[in-house]
Formats: structure tokens, sequence, C-alpha cells
């Protein structure tokens, strides 16, 4: 008789701790939501925005002065704005800059910030002392005052912005990781590294940081929001991105120039504001979702 | 609990210089040469001048030899001490100092009334949400808080000129809401309370929106909470009516750390306010600053930023004391 009949037992399917962060992020119904708004946003405004320039001509450069302030029609959905552009057009072409600017800067800020979390947690003492100290100070800077001010200093642009944003944006996720890490420093797999004989460096980086990803993760989706939205209101200041580049931010700029102007159109200000919105909220939506997939236990916390 | 406030003072010290370095640098690294100014405002300037203007300005010493940046420094921090914050350059004959305090009393009134609004909406909301959690209330109003903190304010308040001033001028013939400024112009009632209310109503909405989203889901929260807390159970079981559990045990309970969020948020604000007041061409800080950085009015600027600075700081200090009194629990040794 065959061993495995008399031992037929059903084993409960096992699933890998990623498996089961896709379970419950599936079930997360406005995360989904923001993920699936999330990759259309990104489809439409890096794969379609060439294609609707190949296929119809329209690009942000391409002013058509007869056909200015169009109404939303077949040829051009969002209508024209002051100069004939193609509304449509400018706001994929600007959602490419603006997912850029909060893409790059949020990495880069959270990248920053988890380093200095985890060295400070790990150490301790004076260098824990000295850093957090440093992490208080930034935090306590009137941001949008002082991003205008570098802005002016630095010239506005693609490279400032992403400047700004990352030297500004790394402490919160810095001390979301210095928490984690004080937390776990103590347990006994680090102790386990010690023992034989890992490299501090090897056990922040390999044992600290992965266990870190959770945090790390949410602050990030968090952070490219909230730095879209920061490139926006900097451009939209005039002080970002500058035309001829469109971006979300500058497009509203010089559609606001001209709202008490006769002939101009509501959607001009709604359609470039909308998307903007929308993706933000995306980024909030999805940021909640991966918190409660990641670590059912932060349910419900900020 | 004096002690505790001093030594908190004290601490404020370090983080104020740290502040005043950025600045300083910021000013004396981005800001142009003031003999570039005098050589902008007269080509035909003589070199002993500007020679002399720096001398005065600290900028090099009697032998002409550039003093270092540490040094300049400290003179410069002397002065901002001593009261010398600079002249303003596109408002004419006003200090940076006097530039702020002549819009200051705008912002104060924009704020404050966004503020009494955000906590009178939030917070009702967020203790209902709390006590009726999974129901349609609760989850329309969560979901309607996460619209709320991704709404750009500039958007909104654009969407706002739109909907309340440009289209029912254009259909009904009058606007309802002004789209900005302070008071009417050249009307009878220009500048009568009523008038200016009436063109605080769409910068107070706008500028509450966020807060009112963000603490609604902290109250709702820090409700949630409490209402599961042993003490709430136990005036339960001992047959205390729910209405008195509420309000008397769970909610006095759940307001504690709203007191730390409302008080530490409100610095933000005036730097928030900045987009708010620029949109509605409303002169409060916020405008002022804006102008001042396109203007590169450098000493207006800084002085807004040292300023906006030492509020933060300040406001810390305030939730840490308020935090204190309000929970008994808390030892401040």
């Amino acid at each position: 008789m065959a061993l495995d009949s008399i031992f037929s037992v059903e084993l409960a399917p096992s699933f890998s701790y990623w498996q089961m962060v896709w379970t419950r992020f599936r079930k997360h119904r406005l995360a989904m939501f923001g993920a699936s708004v999330i990759i259309i946003m990104i489809l439409l405004c890096f794969v379609a925005a060439p294609i609707i320039t190949a296929t119809t001509g329209y690009h942000y450069t391409s002013m058509d002065l007869p056909n200015r302030y169009a109404l939303p029609s077949g040829a051009h959905w969002f209508g024209t704005d002051d100069m004939g552009r193609d509304v449509l057009t400018m706001i994929l072409y600007g959602g490419q800059v603006s997912i850029e600017v909060g893409l790059i800067s949020a990495l880069a800020a959270v990248l920053i910030g988890s380093l200095v979390g985890v060295v400070s947690g790990y150490f301790g003492g004076w260098i824990d002392e000295a850093l957090m100290r440093f992490t208080d100070v930034m935090m306590s800077l009137p941001y949008l005052p002082l991003y205008l001010v570098l802005a002016m200093a630095f010239g506005p642009g693609f490279w400032t912005l992403i400047g700004i944003f990352v030297g500004f944006g790394w402490m919160g996720d810095a001390r979301l990781v210095r928490g984690v890490v004080l937390s776990l420093k103590n347990m006994e797999f680090v102790e386990a590294a010690k023992a034989i004989g890992a490299s501090p460096w090897r056990i922040m980086l390999k044992h600290l940081l992965i266990n870190s990803m959770a945090v790390i993760i949410v602050s990030t989706t968090l952070l490219i929001g909230g730095n879209i939205v920061g490139e926006a209101a900097l451009s939209f200041l005039g002080l970002g991105i500058q035309p001829p580049q469109p971006s979300w931010g500058n497009v509203l700029q010089t559609a606001s120039g001209y709202i008490f102007a006769p002939g101009n159109g509501p959607w001009l200000i709604f359609y470039p504001g909308f998307f903007l919105f929308l993706t933000v909220l995306s980024f909030n939506f999805m940021g909640d979702g991966l918190r409660d997939a990641l670590d059912p236990r932060l349910k419900g916390y900020r | 609990m004096f002690t505790f406030i001093m030594r908190r003072f004290l601490q404020m010290i370090p983080i104020l210089i740290l502040i005043s370095i950025l600045a300083f640098l910021l000013l004396r690294l981005s800001g142009p040469d003031p003999a570039e100014y005098m050589i902008m405002a007269n080509p035909r300037i003589k070199p002993e001048d500007i020679l002399r203007e720096k001398q005065r300005l600290g900028l090099v010493d009697a032998n002409g030899k550039a003093v270092p940046l540490f040094i300049q420094y400290f003179y410069w921090a002397k002065g901002i001490l001593q009261g010398e914050w600079g002249w303003s350059r596109i408002w004419p004959n006003v200090t940076a100092f006097q530039a702020i305090m002549l819009f200051l009393p705008n912002s104060l009134i924009l704020m404050g009334l966004a503020l009494l609004i955000a906590i009178l909406v939030a917070v009702p909301i967020g203790i209902y949400s709390a006590l009726k959690q999974y129901s349609a209330f609760d989850y329309i109003f969560t979901t309607g808080t996460f619209l709320g903190m991704s709404l750009p304010t500039f958007w909104l308040a654009l969407m706002a000129i739109i909907v309340f001033h440009l289209l029912p001028a254009r259909l009904f013939g009058a606007p309802w809401f002004p789209a900005g400024d302070l008071a009417s112009f050249g009307k009878p009632y220009a500048g009568v309370w009523w008038d200016r209310l009436w063109h605080l109503v769409l910068p107070v909405a706008v500028l509450s929106i966020y807060s009112m989203a963000g603490w609604t889901r902290y109250m709702r929260s820090s409700m949630l909470e409490v209402i599961r807390a042993d003490y709430v159970r136990t005036a339960r079981a001992k047959g205390v009516p729910e209405r008195r559990v509420i309000y008397k045990h769970a909610l006095r309970n759940a307001l504690i750390p709203m007191v730390t969020i409302l008080t530490l948020s409100i610095p933000g604000l005036f730097g928030g306010a900045l987009i708010t007041e620029t949109v509605f061409a409303y002169p409060g800080v916020g405008r002022m600053l804006y102008q001042a950085v396109l203007g590169k009015d450098y000493a207006v600027a800084m002085a807004d930023i040292l300023f906006l600075a030492l509020l933060t700081v300040l406001f810390n200090l305030v939730a840490d004391v308020l935090y204190a009194i309000v929970d008994p629990r808390i030892r401040y040794n």
C-alpha cells in the first residue's frame, strides 16, 4: 500500500508573503481603482501622447491661431487653448513631466530618508541624537515659502524641482524607518546575524531595511502623490517647469491667466486640474491599500 | 511645569539658530550682490562708492579684503536681533518687518475663519464616523476625506471662481461671490463688514477643505481608539447611559491628541495660504511672500521665512505645553 494514500492529508495551500500582500491588496477596492488609474495614466501620457502626435500632428509646439479657444469637439476632445493647441495633447505631455518629477524625487528622497533612519536607529547614541535633531530642524521649516525662494535662486526647472523635493522630502520616511529599526534591532534574528559575524552595514541593509519595506513602500507611494501636487503648485506659481514644455501646473497657470477673458471656457481649467487630482487621489488610495496589505497590523493608523 | 516650559523654550534656540544660518546662506548665495544693485540703479557709479557700500554692509573690511562668510553671518544676525530686517525693494519706504505687519492682519482673519470652520466640520463628522464605523455615512465621509486631501488647492480655488463667480455672472447676470480682493471698489458698501465677509467666503472655503479632510480622519481614528478602551467598556458595564459614555468618557479623551494636531498644523496653514491668497488676490502674508520672491525682494522673503520658522517652533512649544495641560498622565521631567 502506497504510503501517500495513508497519509493523504489535504494541505492548506501555502502562500508567500508577497502572495498574501497581493491577495489583501486585491480586496481593497479603492486601492485597486487607484492602481488601475495610475497604470492608465502612465500609458496615456507616455504611450498615447506620441501616438496622437503621430496620427493627428497635435503637439505642444503646434499652434493653430485661427482655432483659438475651440469648444470640445470630435477633432479636439478637450478643446483648444489660447494658442489653438489641443488641450488633451498638452495635458498628456504635461503629465509626462509631472509623473517623472513625482517618481524620481520620491524615490531619491525615500532612499536618503531610509538610510538616515536605519543609521540613526541602529547606531543610536550621539549619531542618532545629531541626525534626529537635524531632522527636527528640517521639519520645522516653512516649506512652500522656502521652495519659492530656492526655485528662484537656483533657476526654475526640472532638476531644481527634483533637488527641492529630495532635499525637503526625506524626513518623514527617516523617522518612520528609525521607528521600525528601533523595534527590530533587539530581536533574535539581528542577534543571530551579529553572532555569525555580519557587519553592521550588512545587518542594516540586508536585515533591517528589508524588514522596513512595508513602511518604505507606503511612504514612497504617498510621497509620489505629494510631489506631483508640489510640482504642479510650483509650476502654477511660475517657479517650476517653464513653458513651452507643458506640465499640469503650468497648463493651469496659462489657463488661469485668461480666466476672465471672454470666450474662455471653463474646460481649460477643469481638465488639467482633474487629471492632476485623479492621479494624486489614486496614489493616495494606493498608499492606503498598500499599508493595509503590507502590514495588516498598521490598519487604521495613518 | 515652569521648568518644563523653560527647558523647551531653551531648546528652541539652537533650532532657530540653525534655521537662521540656513536663511542667511540662502540669502547670500542666491541673492544678488548689493554692488550689482548699485550698478543697475546707476551705471556710472564710482568703484569707491561700491567699496564704501560693501564696507557699510560688512561684506569687505577696511582694507578692502573680503570678510569670511561666518563673520558676515554674525553681523547679519546682530542686525536681525536689533530689529534691522532690511528695506523692502518693491514696497517703497517699508522695512521687511513693517511689510509683514502690514499684511498679517488680513492673513489672520482668513486663517482664523478657515481654522474655525474646519474644526466645526471635522470634529463632529469624525466623531459620528467613528461611532458608526463601517456604516454608509462612515464609508462616504472616509472616502470624502481622501478626495479633500487630494484636491490641489489652486485648482479648487480656480474651480470655485468658475462655479460661484463666472458661471452665475454669465447665466444670471450677477456673480454669487466675488472672485477675490479684500472688499468691493467704488460701491457705497465697500469695506463694510458684510462686504468683507462676502469676499472671504470663497477663500475661506477653499483654505479650510484640506485641513477639514485631514482632521476628520484624525478625529475618527482617535475616537475609534478610545471607544475600544477598557474604561469605556467599564463605564458601559456599570450602566452609564450611552450618551454619557460617549460625551463624558470617550470624547474628552479622544480630543486630547486633536489639541496637538490642531496646534501643530497652524504654522503650515500660513505657508499653505500662499496659494489661496495668490489665486484670490487676497492681500495676506502669503501673497506678499510670493510677490517678494518674484520681485527678488530678498529682505522681505527672508524676513517672512524667519517669521514662519519662528511661528513653527513656537507652536511646537505651545503644542507640547497644551498637551501637558490637557493630559494629566504626561509627566514633564
